[in-house]
């Protein structure tokens, strides 16, 4: 195994990568929580993961994204989200970093109120990050909304590129073939961490959304060839095909690598249960998973991803789907300025008891 | 420089300690500032210092101070700040780790303070603390809001005490002299990597409140003997004898660690040029450093301690009192949870 991480770590060593963070990201046992769940539960902790205080999985990502954007020799960085995109407040923070010039066009599933700006949009104010946001019209679903919103950011990038400019185009959640490469590097940060602390993951729980980090870390998995079996805990509905998106996506990443391994959508482990009422809205059992990890060992997670993926697992262990004396790692993949945005997207922590 | 820092550290091993972080934290250049400014200016990210993602100066602190209260047993812990303290909230997070309970008395910097559950108070409703908050009393003399706050925390640790729990009070800030012990190893700590980058700093900038963080980097400087000048920034107006009171927390701190160095008031720099228009109070300075930090290097100050800090040191290099080319390190405490607190508090850092 060590050999193939070796390998691994060559191929993704080989790509242009930007110093945005820093790695490896703590890794460590929860040993209160571990005690109370019979289980041995480890945190990877990409909410970590800097340079800003408030980093997380996107960082990684952009490392190789825009290590590829200072490559090309572009001076302007477009991206897209909703209002509160962790993806968009990093994107602004790293491209700031590096001087490049951040352009975000955002969506809005909760209008923001101007006289009390929250959260990943008040962090994109203070950056100066140019941002256009995209309200809802009547009528109108979320769906398409998004979809107006990069709409009308394709044709700003259009536009631009038309008067001479160089811009880099990153995808909603940086989740580009690109994107999934970097989590597939650290996957193997995560394996030598393992192998220092002497411990073999049965599972390996993340929070997936885009897509790009559960496909990058299943690439690291299927590159390694250990025996943990990573699972997605989906924060929003996903059709019957994302499995077969993310094994695409992987599979790109895995091609742009150099790497002739290749997945399938079986490879591919996808809850869906736990995500309910919906993107971006909170559930008792979200609320309640955020309680308890912060009681237990004083860490945060947020109402939107983490919260919901460590309720996910907390149910799995409850169910006996995780077995007692398993060894698990949660892969935290931040974004706990959510904890400070609007009240419909909070719930019920902000209450006393 | 390198055996005493070696011979600090074998000291600092005899004091009990719980982990509770993350160290050494960072210290790295700001390559974009530094260029622009013209010295070389480094960062010292206490802000990272973990566990939880909202550490901070006080972490450092709290290592030692919890050391000694796991030691003696105690099962509670009872400590005093501001509704948006930083200091209470991570004293809840650290107990939380250590399977403490935590108990907060916090005094309300207004009206609406008292009422509004952002930032830090948000923390400690979903760390699950035990959070008492004072009446608000507009105009009261500081003195008497403290003797307020601390009857009401006395108050509940005698109905502790009567329940048979332990609990142990810590002051405001963890501005004690074990709690300096944390900002004399964290001196050291900077050398050492200063040491590791081949840098000597000429100054270190720190935001200063209630004066245990500068009493500790003081003491290390004191120890160590090395070039640097240690500046702290306040963070409110200040009593007089503050720099007294810094000393004492310094020489307090170097005798738990059995060093013979003693500092007097006049080895504490502090300067009182930039809190205005008062503590937990935006101002346009602290406003511009805060754009400024993020918009060239991507980082996050906060608008009641570093905000003001980080005003103070660009205003040295503006006026020449850091000469061009000299080597500064900002060190930042933490705080950032503040950029969420409410507008009376972060001003208009979040206008487009």
């Amino acid at each position: 195994m060590q050999e193939k991480i070796k390998q691994l770590r060559q191929l993704t060593g080989a790509k242009p990568r930007a110093n945005l963070g820093f790695y490896p990201t703590p890794f460590y046992k929860l040993e209160r929580l571990s005690e109370q769940l019979g289980i041995n539960l480890y945190i990877k902790r990409d909410d970590f993961s800097g340079m800003s205080l408030f980093g997380g999985n996107k960082v990684r990502k952009l490392e190789y994204l825009l290590g590829d954007a200072l490559d090309q020799g572009c001076e302007t960085v477009f991206t897209y989200g909703a209002t509160q995109s962790n993806h968009a407040m990093q994107t602004a923070t790293a491209c700031r970093r590096l001087g490049l010039h951040p352009i975000l066009y955002l969506n809005a599933y909760v209008n923001p109120d101007e006289n009390d700006i929250r959260a990943n949009m008040l962090l994109d104010r203070i950056l100066g990050a140019e941002m256009h946001v995209i309200q809802s019209e009547p009528g109108e679903t979320e769906q398409q909304t998004e979809q107006r919103c990069f709409q009308t950011g394709k044709e700003h990038v259009a536009r631009m590129r038309e008067a001479g400019h160089k811009c880099y185009d990153v995808p909603m959640g940086g989740s580009s073939h690109v994107g999934a490469a970097a989590f597939a590097d650290g996957y193997a940060e995560l394996m030598e961490q393992c192998q220092q602390v002497g411990v073999s993951p049965r599972y390996v729980f993340c929070a997936t959304g885009s897509g790009g980090t559960q496909a990058g870390l299943v690439a690291g998995h299927h590159l390694v060839g250990d025996q943990a079996q990573v699972v997605g805990i989906a924060v929003s509905r996903k059709n019957d095909e994302y499995e077969a998106y993310c094994a695409e996506l992987c599979n790109k990443a895995l091609a742009w690598l150099g790497s002739d391994e290749r997945v399938s959508a079986a490879d591919f482990t996808v809850d869906r249960g736990y995500y309910l009422p919906g993107y971006e809205q909170p559930s008792e059992a979200a609320s309640d998973a955020i309680r308890l990890l912060a009681r237990t060992e004083g860490l945060m997670l947020d109402p939107v991803y983490t919260g919901k993926a460590f309720a996910g697992l907390l149910d799995w262990v409850k169910q006996g789907k995780v077995k007692p004396g398993d060894t698990v790692v949660f892969w935290h993949t931040g974004g706990a300025t959510a904890l400070f945005s609007e009240k419909e997207i909070v719930g019920s922590i902000n209450r006393e008891g | 420089m390198k055996d005493r820092i070696e011979q600090m550290q074998t000291k600092a091993q005899a004091l009990p300690r719980a982990r509770l972080g993350f160290f050494p934290t960072p210290l790295h250049r700001l390559d974009r500032l530094s260029e622009q400014l013209g010295v070389n200016l480094y960062i010292k990210r206490d802000d990272l210092t973990g566990m939880n993602l909202f550490g901070g100066n006080k972490i450092r602190k709290l290592e030692y101070l919890m050391g000694d209260i796991v030691r003696q047993g105690y099962d509670n812990v009872l400590t005093y700040g501001a509704v948006q303290s930083n200091h209470a909230m991570q004293t809840a997070t650290a107990c939380r780790r250590l399977g403490l309970h935590p108990v907060l008395c916090l005094n309300p910097c207004s009206e609406r303070d008292a009422r509004n559950v952002r930032a830090n108070l948000l923390l400690n409703r979903i760390l699950g603390a035990e959070v008492h908050v004072l009446d608000y009393v507009p105009d009261e003399p500081e003195a008497q809001m403290k003797r307020r706050r601390q009857a009401l925390g006395r108050a509940r640790m005698d109905e502790l005490a009567r329940e048979g729990r332990r609990c142990c009070e810590l002051p405001s800030g963890g501005a004690s002299a074990m709690g300096s012990v944390g900002y004399v190893m964290g001196y050291a700590e900077l050398m050492a990597q200063c040491l590791t980058l081949r840098i000597a700093p000429d100054y270190v900038f720190s935001a200063t409140g209630t004066g245990g963080t500068l009493g500790g980097m003081v003491g290390g400087h004191l120890a160590l003997g090395d070039r640097a000048r240690v500046i702290g920034i306040a963070d409110s107006p200040l009593d007089d004898d503050y720099e007294q009171q810094s000393a004492d927390l310094c020489n307090g701190a170097l005798a738990l660690l059995g060093s013979d160095a003693r500092a007097t008031a006049a080895d504490i720099h502090v300067d009182r040029g930039y809190y205005a228009p008062g503590y937990e109070q935006p101002s346009d300075i602290g406003t511009r450093a805060i754009h400024l930090m993020a918009r060239q290097e991507g980082l996050m100050l906060d608008p009641v301690y570093t905000g003001k800090a980080f005003a103070g040191l660009l205003d040295w290099v503006r006026q020449g009192k850091v000469k061009p080319g000299s080597t500064v390190v900002f060190w930042h405490t933490g705080g950032v949870s503040a950029l969420f607190a409410d507008r009376e508090i972060t001003g208009p850092i979040g206008e487009a």
